[in-house]
């Protein structure tokens, strides 16, 4: 059978969703920043409201206005967690294009790559402790002011879930870190025997 | 530490790093790092061959010099 698959691919499908993952960065950041400066249309706010408070037309209609300020009051929260953590994911992308750009120069087991990791994995933990604190800062402060809300909001639920997937990515990476600590020693201890 | 007294050998029989190389079947970078005392290890058969190379025992090879206590 013809084989389709070679493992030189590999490297160029991690590029390929590396660029695929920055290009999802910069459209979350567009929309993000559209959100806070209120950019967005009437219609939208209307039917966050509507999934917010439930509500029904003719009062969201004539409550337009305040409920409007009360959303982007909101929503803040979770607009600042994403861009206070932005920057932990620039740097993890960052990091990332730097390690492809070594595997393609056959230098896989170097100290600068375990840097990178290590640099990673601090991302990720920076940025599940952004958005957890997000999420409960959201909460604090929409559940006292607002009635007839739901406690826990779908938008926390999802902030600390992906807070707590940023997390465990953090440790795996800082497992694989260990690890390749560890060869980097190794293949220093190969390239000088003789 | 170890010594590796290679560059006196080389003089003694007045051989070039280029010609041993050719005879290790190693490069002459490697052989300059042993050379150079950069080595972390040496491989039993690489030592064999330098002893064969030169008619010497290791103990002509290697010299144990005392640590300097700081």
């Amino acid at each position: 059978m013809k084989q389709f698959w070679k493992p030189r691919y590999s490297v160029t499908l991690t590029a390929v969703l590396t660029l695929l993952a920055a290009c999802c960065m910069g459209i979350a950041l567009v929309f993000v920043i559209q959100l806070v400066v209120g950019a967005y249309p009437d219609y939208v706010w209307e039917r966050l409201a509507w999934h917010y408070y439930g509500v029904d037309t003719a009062y969201l209609q004539a409550h337009f206005a305040t409920m409007k300020e009360a959303l982007l009051h909101a929503v803040l929260p979770y607009a600042i967690g994403i861009l206070v953590s932005y920057p932990a994911a620039v740097v993890l992308l960052d990091r990332l294009v730097r390690i492809l750009w070594n595997i393609r120069k056959e230098d896989v087991f170097s100290k600068g790559n375990v840097e990178s990791l290590r640099a990673m994995s601090w991302c990720c933990f920076f940025a599940a402790g952004v958005l957890a604190v997000a999420a409960v800062w959201a909460e604090v402060d929409f559940g006292v002011g607002l009635a007839g809300l739901r406690l826990l909001s779908m938008t926390s639920i999802c902030f600390i879930g992906i807070a707590a997937a940023a997390a465990f990515a953090g440790l795996i990476i800082r497992v694989i870190k260990n690890c390749f600590a560890k060869a980097v020693a190794l293949q220093e201890e190969n390239d000088l025997t003789v | 530490m170890i010594v590796i007294n290679l560059d006196v050998l080389l003089a003694k029989h007045k051989t070039t790093s280029q010609e041993l190389a050719e005879y290790l079947g190693i490069t002459p970078a490697n052989l300059s790092i042993l050379k150079t005392g950069k080595a972390k290890a040496l491989r039993l058969h690489t030592l064999n061959e330098i002893c064969r190379f030169f008619r010497c025992q290791p103990a002509d090879l290697l010299e144990y010099k005392e640590d300097e206590l700081l």
